[in-house]
């Protein structure tokens, strides 16, 4: 039985916390004492341990699930609570907490696996991933498997790390129990299907035990999910407080700090995890797509299991801004277009393509006469958008601060070419609007337990919003482990994100260091990794301290940076080869003493 | 900022060392400690910002958009050629590109940020200027009257005003170490006191101290507004030649004339608060003649007495002019007797007749030309720079920057006179026509957005209300009548306001103190008529003044005169009165 990471940390910490009242000789009394209850527990609760043949005879049934936005734990989550519900017994687990050889062992596995950028495994699933790719992978005749694979269709190599997952799982000898499912960002209907119909196929192939509630999969649900009733398919409407500047002109970058009303919604947060919202498309953005396709906005369309007038799907169900693979190819149809069939025949160019276009370009430059109905038949269902949450909830457990760069914005002829949830949340909604929210658990990336641990938190542009909440929790709780923050811009003048409060934070005590790069105020580019070189010394001294290190920021380009620059400052500093030096930052990440949230 | 922090901060500043070397580094923010900006004013150096928008950066939890204006101490306003071009370069490449010419001859560069300061120190001592002590508790810019056309008296009393700058420069080592050198000095001996200040002492003086020498009948300097004023005397007889048209008909004379010493003018000061009567300006005192190779012997009897009779617990009060207001002119003739041996002779008699500048063409002794340009409040701008840097490299020897902000272009070839005409016309320069003479006698202080002081507008409101008073004037057609017109955005009068036959002081955005009365020569201090008043209310109490001027006034009579002989305002004997309204009408 497996307990996941998270609530296998909140109990280390409640014990942690009973046993620092006790001397060595009551520890170990303790410890006896704890094991002779176990056995007693086991005992007592017969439901949980079914006797011995039938715990035999009853496979186990392995959820596994690599994850990049946390979206793939939900299904894997979901998925075990359903199947213990019919009574199998689950073992679920990222692919970050298994040793990938155990795959060997296995009978039944269901893998939920997300892709990363160009169609890359996530890097909780890199090692698995590796392994069962590899020559050296073992065989795996006896196994069982179902892949889900995740991905989002504005890559073009969306879903490949479950498209190898599942064709490599077949060539080494195991059995699908059921074909791949490819989902997109908006997962939603697909995984419920795919749910439905993977029990029933589990329900014929093996012999459940009866339903049963496991204790492990409560914790997670109390941990992860929190005690709200509101999450991703039902999210809570909060309001909005306040929306205010971070940056002022002439800054290029424009960020927003957002302050959103929680109260009495019961969703919880620890430091580290995100916001998921859902937004709504610009109305003039709406506007422009009925003009320019000519449909009857207020014909009533039938998706799914819904039917909505075609203005509604645009508005809130449909995603407008990111061009996705499915909807061009659908496109391409509908419009018989040569060039954009071309386009799409070109890898090459497809990716730069698709970036710098929206939805309503593609409608522009190739029309098509088409019926309402075809067009949003045609699209790609919206997905929620995540934003790292900038408050602690012991700065405040009724209200969740983010900080909101905007994505583009009018273009030269005063046309909404915007990020949809960016340009909602800093240009249009209004305090007293409300957006409909849920949190996105991020276990991969919190704070150490020990209060005493040194923290380096290194959070170019809006990469430092969790680390507002990091130190405003640590503050809090009178943490006594030093801060150090890195922090990049562009000016320092225009772009110093929450410049007062880490000079406050600084006054107070709660920062003990931060160290700023602000790339376009000299002749030279300065960048993080930069101030991280420079303060090599003291870098490593704190890791040797055991520090523990936090990156996050846009772009891989900038964790790469780092992580390099971590590399050279433990190898001139430790006196290490670069080899030791990157195993080095291996075993700190193992320790889950080196995290990163980088999107 | 307390009082007793200032005075703290200032005797263990390590002969005004501070923590400045480190705060030019902290680079989570663009300001430079809060102590430190005592510290940096002593080098020229004020931290500002810009209030316009403060507000805005406050919502967007940034710090204020921290910049600063370094003042060039230039004795006597005189710029050489090599330090001008250095000037407008370095306006161009580390400030906001505007020169600002100061009520004391100084020139401000001012939106500098902190990483340009140092580049910024080392240009203007490159061309040998510099800005220790052109702010701060110590003896600020040497003021000296501007008429290069006197000749010989002019230089010899220029050299007088570099001669005294010089003596009164603070020992220390500071400037060059922070500045120049960047280095961060060990000091020897340890005991962190810095070096010796032989004037001046460890904790400098109580508050600022001014000191200027004026040359009759011109009295630009305003010589009554100085803590220190040195009136010229001339050894033959009194000259009153002199008129307010500067034209071609000097003769030779000038050459001819030698300076027999000065009148000595003590106690004077422009400073006070709103709503304290006990803080106000004062005329400064004619207490006696000395030769002119005492000047500097005295003045440095006069600055050790302020040193140590200043009141170093209320700087509202520490003016020198308080410390001899409290005290009395024999008490000082007393410390100056004790301190350096010198005993004034009589006062010799002196007459002024105007304050303002006198614009356009002016002949010189030697036969070359000058020509005085107006600078609207002071400010030059990219487009007159540009002008002044044609004529500076190809017609003009020197600039001079007057006590009325404006500046005067000195050795023009008389061959050179045409080209000239066309360049000031070409690059907007003016010091004739274009401007009326009430605009001419206009002076407004810095203000807002950068001083952190201003309560109101002043630099970039002045010109719109002179449009609406020359308005007035032409109405009841005294048009042609100078008349001294200040405003400053709070009291601390930078641009003296307490001596304008007009006089407004801000109080709020919009809304000032209107006083009426001062001598258009600066022997008289105005009074406060209206309190906290907003422009219709200005504009409707000017109406009513030009109207009376031009229906009662006597032939020659100046604008300040007559508001006093007609009633109009009561005449202020002591500067404790100048807060406190009164008319001599029932």
């Amino acid at each position: 039985m497996v307990i996941s990471p998270t609530a296998r940390q909140d109990l280390e910490k409640e014990l942690a916390q009973w046993a620092a009242a006790l001397d060595p000789q009551q520890l170990q009394w303790a410890s006896g004492y704890l094991a002779g209850m176990a056995a007693a527990r086991v005992e007592a609760l017969p439901k949980y341990a079914p006797d011995a043949a039938a715990d035999i005879a009853m496979p186990i049934v392995t959820i596994w699930y690599g994850s990049e936005t946390g979206n793939g734990r939900g299904v894997a989550e979901r998925l075990a609570v359903d199947a213990e519900a019919r009574g199998f017994k689950v073992a679920l687990a990222s692919t970050a907490d298994i040793k990938p050889r155990a795959i060997a062992k296995l009978d039944t596995l269901l893998l939920v696996m997300s892709t990363h950028g160009e169609g890359d495994p996530p890097e909780d699933a890199e090692a698995l991933h590796k392994l069962v790719l590899s020559d050296r992978a073992p065989r795996l005749e006896k196994l069982k498997f179902a892949v889900f694979a995740l991905g989002d269709s504005s890559y073009p190599d969306y879903c490949q790390t479950g498209q190898e997952f599942d064709r490599r799982l077949e060539e080494l000898g195991a059995t699908r129990l059921m074909d791949r499912v490819d989902v997109d960002v908006d997962f939603e209907p697909a995984e419920d299907a795919w749910r439905s119909e993977l029990l029933e196929t589990l329900s014929t192939e093996l012999k459940p035990a009866g339903a049963s509630t496991s204790p492990h999969l409560q914790l997670i649900r109390s941990a992860e999910a929190g005690a709200s009733r509101f999450d991703r398919r039902r999210p809570f409407q909060a309001e909005v407080l306040q929306i205010s500047p971070l940056t002022v002109a002439p800054s290029t970058s424009p960020v927003h700090h957002v302050e959103l009303l929680v109260e009495d919604s019961g969703l919880e947060w620890l430091p580290g995890d995100s916001l998921g919202l859902w937004p709504t498309n610009d109305p003039r953005l709406v506007d422009e797509i009925i003009e320019v396709t000519g449909i009857d906005a207020g014909h009533g369309v039938r998706r799914g299991e819904e039917t909505l007038p075609a203005s509604e799907w645009l508005s809130r169900r449909l995603e407008l801004t990111q061009l996705a693979r499915p909807f061009l190819d659908a496109w391409a149809a509908l419009s018989d277009n040569a060039e954009l069939r071309n386009l799409l025949g070109d890898r090459g160019a497809f990716s730069e393509w698709v970036a710098s276009r929206q939805v309503i370009d593609v409608l522009r430059d190739y029309p098509a006469k088409v019926e309402a109905a075809q067009l949003v038949e045609s699209m790609r269902g919206i997905a929620p958008r995540l934003y790292s949450i900038a408050s602690s909830p012991l700065a405040g457990e009724d209200e969740i601060h983010l900080t909101v760069k905007r994505i583009g914005g009018l273009d030269h002829q005063s046309r909404l070419r915007a990020g949809v949830a960016s340009w909602q949340l800093t240009e249009s909604t209004r305090p007293g609007n409300s957006v409909p929210v849920y949190v996105e658990a991020n276990p991969r990336f919190r704070l150490p337990d020990d209060p005493d641990a040194p923290v380096i938190m290194i959070g170019p542009g809006t990469g430092v919003a969790p680390f507002r909440a990091f130190v405003q929790q640590r503050q809090a709780v009178g943490a006594k482990g030093p801060n150090w923050l890195f922090f990049g811009a562009r000016n320092r003048r225009t772009d110093f994100l929450y410049q007062l409060e880490w000079q406050r934070f600084r006054r107070e005590g709660a920062l003990d260091r931060i160290s700023v790069a602000f790339s376009r105020d000299q002749a030279e580019k300065i960048y993080v990794q930069d101030r991280l070189r420079e303060q090599g010394r003291d870098v490593y001294g704190w890791l040797e301290r055991g520090a523990h290190v936090y990156v996050c920021g846009d772009g891989q380009a900038m964790a790469a940076g780092v992580h390099q620059a971590l590399v050279e400052v433990i190898a001139a500093h430790g006196g290490k080869t670069e080899d030791q030096a990157t195993d080095y930052l291996e075993s700190m990440k193992r320790a889950t003493r080196y995290q990163k949230d980088v999107y | 900022m307390s009082d007793l922090n200032v005075e703290k901060i200032k005797s263990e500043s390590r002969a005004l060392r501070g923590t400045l070397h480190d705060s030019l580094s902290d680079p989570t923010t663009s300001a430079i400690a809060p102590d430190d900006t005592v510290v940096s004013k002593f080098h020229g150096i004020y931290q500002q910002d810009d209030r316009d928008v403060r507000a805005g950066r406050r919502e967007a939890r940034l710090e204020p958009l921290y910049q600063f204006m370094l003042r060039v101490r230039i004795p006597g306003g005189r710029v050489t050629r090599a330090q001008w071009q250095a000037l407008d370069r370095l306006a161009d490449e580390y400030a906001n590109g505007t020169l600002r010419l100061t009520s004391r001859q100084a020139i401000q560069f001012h939106g500098i940020s902190r990483e340009s300061l140092r580049d910024l120190v080392r240009g203007i001592d490159a061309v040998g200027m510099d800005s220790l002590a052109a702010c701060g508790d110590v003896n600020r810019n040497v003021m000296c009257h501007v008429q290069p056309e006197l000749g010989g008296l002019h230089a010899e009393t220029l050299n007088w005003a570099e001669r005294l700058s010089a003596h009164l420069t603070p020992a220390t080592a500071a400037w060059r170490e922070i500045w120049i050198d960047g280095e961060k000095a060990d000091l020897e001996g340890g005991d962190g006191a810095g070096e010796d200040e032989p004037i001046y002492g460890r904790a400098y003086l109580p508050r600022k101290f001014k000191a200027g020498i004026a040359v009759p009948p011109s009295n630009d300097i305003d010589v009554f507004s100085q803590d220190l004023g040195f009136i010229a005397i001339e050894d033959d007889c009194f000259d009153n030649g002199y008129g307010n048209s500067h034209d071609n008909s000097h003769d030779k004379r000038h050459d001819k004339r030698r300076l027999a010493g000065f009148n000595v003018v003590a106690g004077g000061g422009m400073g006070s608060s709103h709503g304290e009567r006990d803080t106000f300006p004062l005329l400064g005192r004619v207490i006696g003649f000395i030769e002119p190779e005492q000047m500097l012997e005295l003045a440095e009897a006069v600055v050790t007495t302020q040193r140590d009779f200043g009141d170093r617990e209320n700087r509202k009060h520490a003016r020198f002019k308080y410390t001899l207001d409290d005290n009395s002119t024999e008490w000082l003739l007393e410390q100056i007797q004790q301190r350096s041996g010198i005993d004034l002779q009589p006062a010799r008699p002196f007459e002024f007749t105007h304050s303002g500048d006198g614009f356009g063409w002016a002949g010189r002794a030697d036969g070359r030309l000058q020509y005085t340009v107006f600078v609207e409040n002071g400010r030059i701008g990219p487009r007159q720079r540009a002008g002044l840097m044609e004529l500076i490299e190809r017609h003009v020897e020197d600039f001079r920057v007057t006590p009325n902000q404006n500046l005067v272009l000195t050795g023009i070839e008389p061959s050179s006179r045409e080209p000239v005409v066309s360049l000031l016309a070409e690059f907007g320069l003016e010091g004739g026509d274009r401007h009326s003479v009430l605009r001419k006698h206009s002076m407004a202080c810095v203000a807002l957005p950068t001083c952190g002081l201003a309560m109101a507008e002043a630099e970039r409101y002045l010109p719109d209300l002179v449009t609406r008073i020359e308005e007035l004037a032409a109405r009841h057609e005294i048009g042609d009548q100078p008349i001294n017109i200040r405003m400053s955005g709070c009291p601390n009068g930078c641009s003296r306001p307490y001596l304008g036959e007009i006089g407004l002081v801000g109080r709020a955005p919009g809304r000032y103190n209107l006083y009426l009365g001062a001598a258009f020569n600066g022997e008289r201090l105005n009074r406060l008529v209206m309190d906290n008043v907003d422009e219709s209310a200005i504009l409707d109490a000017v109406d009513g003044w030009f109207r009376r001027y031009s229906g009662e006034r006597a032939a020659g009579e100046t604008f300040g005169n007559f508001t006093v002989r007609s009633g109009l305002v009561a005449a202020v004997e002591h500067g404790s009165e100048v807060n406190v309204p009164k008319s001599d009408r029932p």
